[in-house]
């Protein structure tokens, strides 16, 4: 599993730098801080986890970095993105449309629906290629059929004519995997990509995902709300919380060690094979709060085991406490 | 020996498939096909399988949701598998369902104390003072405050949502609540507390639990038994620890094996099957599982194993397990 | 073991002055607002007709065909405010009669039709033998333009006002059998009917306390496109002469009787003619809003 491999060496520019990036929702009701400062690098070849329960802010951020937010409704009012050393929150929109799906390439959670019903699977892959890297038609569907290899779809070349429901779910997630490396992206961008997949066809996508990495070298930017996927891919992890990241770390360091009380809520609180029938899980109490409402001091402390007066007025601010590993949180690594 | 709270035997359902402007049956969906087990009082047992298995299809079957195609459902010893809608109320307070979705399962027109009160009303006329107290005893044991019960659903988050659910099935105290993934749409640090109200009520009721869902970390965390379901029919059915750690059908080795696990260090033998579950239109003749298994010989493409007891409490439907 | 503060759940709400309220409601849905003046204006003006006009029946050849003349408009001897016809009526006074049965028509249109279609629409959308029948019957009365099977039903009887009223209804209902049938065959599907009935609630018990009020808003939206509908065809019957007694004034037998006329007192077609048109208006307009604000997805034409 890639999660033992050593990460690349620290000493390469990250392929991606987010820093201070706020994303705003203007609804009816109010405004809704959906990214209220997160920051983070992606160095090239890596695969980065970010974690974090429904709301967190996690599928946000990744829209964000490529710009695909509903336009009315939302808005970037901070921040910077720069990918390779270039901003892109001051690209205009043809710039960014040639980075995205050719430099920068997003997976999301449902197949079912990411898909066009009305054109041919073949059409959809050829389609990055023909704009990013002007292939005629014939070079493209044969760089088609050759994806459609690569994601180990039986029957490839004649599987390009077929349309989005003649495949299964696991199936189609593949293709969008096909669709999303056909012109070598060096960074991908995968939004839940597994959680709408029954368990064993997640085994087998999360093995592809790994071996196409090794192949490809593409760096990852991988979003779940499951600890174990995290587990078993990914290499380093940032976890989010109310919009903000609260802690990051390699991740067998924050499996073995992890300093803030959100993470070790969550870790606490899954049930997990093995794990005998413990009398009761641990819970975190309460709900999330809302963003519409400004938050004073740790957003977590309303449900917080360990919060003090501190942690109700000053928001805590991401510092390094161990080597490599940051946590937002004034008691970080203190028992509760 | 304390009679079953449930007892389901050759349990088959057939949804047909119409085509045409006569609405000819054309196929039939074979969802359930020939499922048999019990629950004995005060235990959980987990039904687990992947999308298409029909664990929900038997979770809605033993309620009388849907028409069983044929077998039988007994229910505290009694048959109901035929008794007519009305025939069918005295028993429903035996049974009760909690749904998967907290939003969906709530009428958003109804407030909190009306949607817990209905299963009391109908089995007995109450006074508004007595109906308000009943409602407020049951809320306090989910964990939620009386005064809530004035609320609409949408004022109440989705963990709440469905210890309100949870509520109004346990308004009955019936003996057998059917769970239908009910932690599935919730988030991880919910889905914890809803677990731990549903362990805490089975202690405190001696309720029954027949648990669908696919997480296998939840089922091993809450189950007493499990049973294994592919494509219709039950792969594997034993004691929770003993199938766990000692898996015998090679599906179950697989879910097990697929699940990932939080736990970066481990290093483990992954089993990883291939292909698609197929479509329960056309089940694949002899051992449904032979199109994806590792193990496969020749006699599992020709002749269906059938569920046999290898050890005590312990049925498995492979040809490659000796009996 | 309890949640957190509920408070959180629900968005916190200042109190506000009715004023301010209504304020925020006109200023988000100003076509409710809108149409519903519109509409109450006319009925008030429908209603106080008799006090406020001279009797519309009240003819005076000797001031025929005077155009309209606003001046000394409050003058209740006046009686051109509008002009006269050709037999010398006040039709400022016949116009604002007119109203009155339009809009009973209308409404009371309106109103059964919902009532009816409701009851056929929950039991064909619950019971499925009820429905196969119903529904080829419902087919049959909808393939009839509406204007023609009012004619024919009252060509069958008396006439009058009341069968008036049923011959209008009747081609309105399957409108509304179609539209209940639809709402009730997807809440029938939702887990909310299916934990209804593990409960132990009786069919009785489920349609009328978990089906009904879903079907509300969509009827209520429906109810005021057959009210316009309902005025539409009455002015139509009236114009052909199958609608009320030709004594009682309504826009419909208004208009036909301005035909001979109209090169010379255009009037006398103008005034019914825009009263018919602003009414319809406000029916639909009222309907609109309702619809965008109730549930834009569940409210369709048929």
């Amino acid at each position: 599993m890639s999660g033992l491999e050593t990460a690349p060496a620290a000493t390469a520019a990250p392929i991606l730098e987010v820093s201070d990036l706020r994303t705003h929702f203007f609804t009816r009701d109010g405004v809704t801080r959906a990214v209220d400062g997160v920051s983070f690098t992606v160095a090239p070849g890596e695969t980065l986890g970010i974690v974090g329960e429904s709301g967190c802010g996690k599928s946000v951020t990744a829209l964000s970095v490529l710009r695909l937010l509903p336009p009315r409704l939302s808005r970037i009012v901070g921040g910077s993105v720069r990918f390779e050393g270039q901003e892109l929150l001051a690209l205009d929109e043809p710039a960014m449309r040639r980075i995205r799906g050719n430099r920068i390439a997003m997976i999301f959670q449902e197949p079912m629906t990411s898909l066009n019903p009305v054109l041919t699977i073949g059409d959809q892959i050829a389609e990055a290629v023909t704009i990013h890297q002007g292939k005629n038609r014939a070079e493209a569907m044969r760089h088609a059929a050759e994806m459609l290899r690569l994601v180990r779809i039986p029957d490839a070349a004649k599987r390009t004519g077929d349309y989005p429901h003649q495949f299964s779910g696991g199936m189609r997630q593949r293709v969008m995997i096909a669709m999303a490396l056909s012109c070598s992206p060096r960074l991908l961008i995968a939004d839940e990509p597994t959680t709408a997949l029954d368990v064993t066809v997640q085994a087998q996508i999360l093995k592809l995902m790994v071996e196409l990495k090794q192949a490809t070298d593409a760096a990852v930017m991988l979003i779940t709300h499951d600890l174990g996927v995290i587990a078993e891919t990914c290499q380093r992890v940032i976890v989010m919380y109310a919009g903000q990241v609260v802690e990051q770390a390699e991740v067998v360091e924050l499996f073995d060690a992890p300093l803030h009380p959100y993470t070790r809520g969550l870790m606490a609180s899954i049930p997990r094979i093995g794990g005998g029938r413990k009398r009761r899980l641990a819970e975190i109490p309460g709900i999330v709060p809302d963003l519409r409402k400004p938050i004073a001091g740790c957003p977590f402390a309303p449900r917080c085991p360990m919060a003090r007066a501190r942690c109700r007025t000053e928001p805590p601010p991401l510092i390094e406490h161990r080597l490599g590993h940051l946590a937002a949180c004034w008691y970080a690594g203190e028992a509760a | 020996m304390t009679a079953p709270v449930l007892e389901v035997t050759d349990l088959v359902k057939y949804f047909p498939v119409q085509r045409g402007l006569l609405r000819r049956t054309v196929a039939q969906v074979k969802a359930v096909d020939g499922v048999t087990f019990s629950v004995a009082p005060g235990e959980t047992l987990c039904l687990v399988g992947e999308s298409g298995c029909g664990k929900s299809t038997v979770a809605r079957l033993i309620l009388r949701l849907v028409e069983p195609t044929s077998g039988s459902i007994r229910l505290g010893g009694v048959d109901v598998t035929n008794l007519t809608a009305s025939e069918m109320v005295p028993h429903r307070r035996r049974a009760q369902m909690v749904f998967q979705d907290p939003y969906a399962s709530l009428n958003p027109k109804l407030r909190a104390g009306d949607i817990v009160a209905e299963p009391l009303e109908n089995y007995a006329p109450m006074g508004r003072a007595e109906r308000d107290a009943a409602v407020a005893a049951v809320l306090e044991k989910v964990g939620l405050r009386a005064e809530m019960m004035r609320r609409y659903p949408f004022e109440f988050s989705g963990g709440q949502r469905q210890r309100l659910g949870i509520a109004r099935a346990l308004a009955l105290r019936p003996d057998l609540i059917v769970a239908d993934e009910p932690v599935s749409a919730l988030d991880v640090s919910v889905q914890a507390q809803v677990l731990n109200l549903l362990m805490d009520l089975q202690e405190e009721f001696g309720l029954a639990y027949l648990f669908v869902s696919h997480d296998l970390g939840v089922v091993e965390h809450i189950g007493h038994r499990i049973a294994v379901m592919y494509l219709g029919r039950i792969a594997e059915i034993g004691p929770k620890d003993d199938v766990v750690t000692g898996p015998l059908h090679p599906y179950t080795k697989a879910l097990i094996s697929a699940a990932p696990v939080p736990d970066p260090r481990l290093k483990r033998e992954r089993l990883v099957i291939e292909g698609d579950v197929p479509s329960p239109v056309n089940p694949p003749p002899g051992c449904r599982f032979h199109t994806r298994c590792p193990f496969a010989i020749p006699r599992c493409r020709e002749e269906e194993p059938a569920l046999r007891e290898v050890a005590p409490g312990r049925h498995v439907a492979c040809h490659l397990v000796a009996g | 073991m309890a949640d957190g503060t509920l408070a959180e759940a629900a968005p916190a709400e200042r109190p506000q002055g009715a004023a301010l309220r209504f304020g925020t409601f006109a200023r988000r849905n100003p076509t409710i607002v809108i149409g519903a003046a519109m509409l109450c204006v006319m009925v008030i003006l429908a209603l106080l007709a008799p006090l406020i006009t001279n009797p519309p029946m009240h003819a005076a050849p000797v001031d025929r065909l005077k155009p309209p003349d606003l001046s000394n408009f409050f003058d209740p001897e006046k009686r051109d405010r509008f002009g006269t016809d050709n037999l010398g009526r006040d039709i400022f006074a016949r116009t604002l009669h007119g109203a009155r049965v339009s809009l009973l028509v209308g409404l009371t249109v309106a109103a059964f039709a919902t009532a009816v279609g409701l009851v056929i629409g929950l039991m064909a959308g619950y019971y499925r033998r009820f429905d196969a029948v119903v529904m080829r019957v419902m087919d049959g009365l909808m393939s009839i333009p509406s204007i023609l099977l009012a004619i024919a039903l009252i060509a069958l009887t008396r006439g009058g006002l009341f069968l008036l009223i049923i011959a209008i209804t009747v081609p309105e209902v399957p409108r509304v059998v179609r539209l209940v049938r639809s709402v009730v065959l997807t809440v029938r599907e939702r887990p909310f009917v299916d934990a209804a009935i593990s409960v132990g609630s009786p069919s009785r018990k489920i349609i009328i306390r978990h089906v009904l009020p879903m079907t509300v808003a969509p009827l209520i939206v429906q109810a005021t496109y057959i009210c316009a509908s309902a005025i539409l065809i009455e002015a139509g019957l009236s114009f052909l002469g199958a609608g009320v007694p030709p004594e009682i004034p309504t826009w419909g037998n208004m208009i036909a009787q301005s035909r001979l006329f109209f090169a010379r007192a255009p009037w006398l077609i103008f005034f019914p003619g825009a009263a018919l048109a602003l009414v319809v208006l406000a029916v639909n307009l009222l309907g609109d809003g309702l619809r965008d604000r109730l549930d834009p997805r569940l409210a369709r034409r048929m």
